[in-house]
């Protein structure tokens, strides 16, 4: 849509309306002369909350932030962010994103984490073109479903599955074993990807020189690993991999336990991301090592406040009372990278504008550089390293980095040590 | 080797699946009651006893001898203040009545408890087992499976040979009857509801200490149960223990075969016996 025209057509409409105060719909449209919309669909409730709380905070930060508007070329503009909650609902994601583009005319477009909200969000943003920035899902679980091309308006930063198995692999490889990896995965889509013998784990286990034990894959919410347990034994695994979610884990590992089947790596995708499931574990979580996007111990300052990743967690955790959580990084750096991009666009109002300047992005954010191209043109990659739940020393875990190989953007915080079983 | 071992794990959960199945078998049989909340009243009373732990600062294996006066409370009321006005020869209502009762439930936990996952820990007590040979049986799922037992024989006995047992049969059997002849059967459905869902209070405390807890797992054990009860015959008490333990053997024996079939080969014989003998293995009609 051409904004220049909507705005003549609002300067005009107020002059045949006289006193604009008196028609509310004119008002609107007046206001809507200066106010920079964006549309902020997050999954708040739900089984994916646990990531909407952390954009929730943002929000709330960013909206004081913005209080007094936005300076852009000299010009003042207000801005107005329009935000709903998904509920971690894929189709409800794709609706908000249909009635905030036709009905609530945003500038630009932010479906905030996690894949069920980015994708059908994406979707839509690039059918109706509307300038749309994502994060906090791998970036094939954007792009490939929708034809793995190149789109015209929506972009997405953060890691690929590439860099995840890198990651596992050089977590596997920085420890003592005898280079037997028993993994654990579920009938699902991650399941089968992360399985797959073509991009999945094994083909790059075997490379670096690991034996894979895959056992068929695990329905979710299984009660029973004791066949699993067994295949593992009898190969004689001293790593274990997979991508489990904290319910399963914690029933896989205590029968692990009970089964006298002890690895002495235990490394999962998904289900130790948040130190709630970690403590859901229990004491056999001490030890277990996981991915890391974000910790308080990054490098990077925040291009906006000039915080670093430190003085974000500690403000976090003051004022919600609870622990960090790896989200927390992106759901700031995302209002970077949108306050970046309408600030170095030439017409902040027009969308084609906005989605030129987002294309040319080149931040350094809290979560380390944001810049389009590469693996894909729509797509940043952001760092990934390997990290391990230790006896926390505040609470009762914390999350040590103890691999960054890949992506040498800091020294390790320690070396990956045997599980205490 | 494998498969006795197959069969012993299998045993043992059989144990866990009859603690969520005779509850409902306990409502089907005397009140036609479909309970689709069932499972969000287990992770109701599992959230409730995670926070209590937590609150009161007691042992973990505290949390049952709170959890069970809990649920009897729960479930009586309950019977008292909604499903009472909806037990009719009809099962519809009642159906609906549970159905609105879980969706509503759910969404109450995701507000005062949030998305978190949670868990009671027992620490090493729950990672323990007897080694047998070349066998390990856990510590806990033995003192599961052993309640299972228990419960089960205790119910039977009861409603054999006590007086609420007889009003309880009187009351299934046919409730108008049952009231012409002094027995009051809304107070004898009172008690059933609160039975079964104190036993869930137990389920409760073995799935929290088992595996992890959050507001939309309700569902999830939900149609082991249903096929346990099923398998039994609907409403039959040491029938729903006996499905409960052939849904927990069929799983287990059947992942061994292969790690992916495990929770379909379980669905197989639940469909097998609703081919062969509809009106489940214990039933005398």
């Amino acid at each position: 849509m051409d904004s220049r025209r909507l705005n003549g057509m609002t300067r005009r409409s107020i002059l045949a309306a006289g006193v604009a105060a008196l028609a509310a719909p004119a008002v609107l449209r007046a206001k809507s002369s200066s106010t920079i919309k964006i549309g902020f669909v997050s999954p708040r409730t739900g089984q994916l909350s646990q990531f909407g709380e952390t954009d929730e905070y943002a929000l709330n930060w960013i909206r004081k932030f913005l209080a007094d508007g936005l300076e852009i070329r000299g010009k003042k503009y207000s801005i107005e962010i329009l935000d709903r909650d998904a509920q971690s609902n894929p189709n409800r994601a794709s609706e908000l994103a249909g009635e905030l583009i036709q009905n609530g005319e945003v500038h630009l477009m932010v479906p905030a984490s996690t894949t069920d909200v980015t994708l059908p969000v994406s979707e839509q943003s690039e059918l109706y073109g509307v300038p749309c920035v994502s994060s906090t899902a791998p970036w094939q679980a954007v792009i490939m479903p929708r034809g793995g091309g190149q789109f015209h308006w929506t972009y997405h930063f953060f890691w690929g599955l590439e860099d995840i198995i890198a990651t596992y692999v050089n977590i596997w490889r920085s420890t003592e074993s005898n280079h037997k990896v028993g993994l654990l995965l579920p009938r699902n889509t991650d399941g089968e990807v992360w399985g797959d013998e073509k991009i999945g784990l094994p083909p790059s286990m075997r490379k670096a020189g690991f034996d894979v034990t895959a056992p068929s894959k695990f329905q979710p919410r299984t009660n029973d690993f004791s066949a699993q347990i067994a295949e593992f034994k009898k190969a004689g695994c001293d790593i274990l991999g997979g991508l489990v979610y904290p319910g399963d884990l914690k029933t896989y590992v205590l029968q692990s336990a009970q089964q006298n089947c002890k690895p002495r790596v235990v490394t999962a995708a998904a289900g130790l991301l948040f130190p709630s499931a970690v403590e859901a574990i229990g004491p056999l979580g001490t030890g277990m090592s996981t991915e890391v996007w974000w910790t308080p111990s990054f490098p990077y300052k925040s291009s906006l406040t000039g915080e670093t990743s430190a003085e974000l967690a500690a403000k976090w955790e003051s004022s919600t009372g609870k622990q960090w959580t790896q989200p927390l990084g992106y759901s700031h750096a995302i209002w970077e990278v949108i306050i970046d991009t309408l600030r170095r666009s030439q017409d902040p109002l027009d969308r084609g504008a906005i989605r030129d300047a987002l294309k040319t992005t080149d931040l350094h954010t809290l979560i380390g550089q944001v810049k389009f191209g590469g693996v894909h043109p729509n797509v940043s990659k952001t760092p990934i390293l390997g990290g391990q739940w230790v006896k926390g020393m505040k609470r009762p875990f914390d999350l040590k980095i103890v691999e960054t190989s890949l992506y040498p953007i800091m020294e390790p915080e320690g070396k990956l040590q045997p599980m205490a079983w | 080797m494998k498969w006795l071992d197959a069969l012993v794990q299998g045993v043992l959960l059989g144990g866990l699946y009859a603690q969520y199945a005779l509850g409902m078998a306990l409502m089907f049989g005397v009140m036609r009651i479909v309970n689709i909340a069932h499972g969000d009243l287990v992770i109701l009373l599992a959230l409730l006893g995670i926070t209590l732990v937590g609150v009161l600062g007691v042992s973990p294996l505290v949390a049952p001898f709170l959890l069970v006066p809990m649920g009897v409370i729960i479930g009586w009321a309950l019977q008292r203040g909604v499903l009472n006005r909806v037990v009719k020869a009809d099962p519809l209502p009642s159906l609906v009545a549970t159905f609105g009762l879980s969706i509503a439930l759910q969404n109450l936990m995701l507000q005062i408890w949030s998305a978190d996952t949670r868990s009671l820990s027992l620490g090493a007590l729950s990672s323990m087992s007897i080694e047998l040979g070349p066998l390990y049986v856990g510590v806990l799922p033995l003192g599961v499976f052993a309640f299972a037992v228990a419960l089960t024989a205790c119910l039977h006995l009861a409603l054999r040979y006590t007086k609420f047992g007889r009003a309880l049969r009187a009351a299934a059997a046919d409730g108008e009857a049952a009231t012409l002849s002094g027995v009051d059967a809304k107070g004898v459905y009172a008690l059933a509801t609160a039975i079964a869902v104190g036993i869930l209070g137990a389920a409760a405390f073995c799935q929290a200490t088992r595996t992890t807890v959050a507001p939309a797992d309700g569902g999830a054990q939900l149609i082991y149960a249903f096929e346990a009860v099923i398998i039994g015959g609907m409403g039959h008490i040491s029938g729903a223990f006996l499905g409960a333990m052939i849904v927990g053997i069929a799983q287990v024996v059947g992942s061994r075969a292969d790690p992916g079939w495990g929770i379909l080969s379980g669905h197989i014989v639940f469909l097998l016996v609703l081919a062969l003998r509809p009106q489940g293995l214990m039933s005398r009609t």
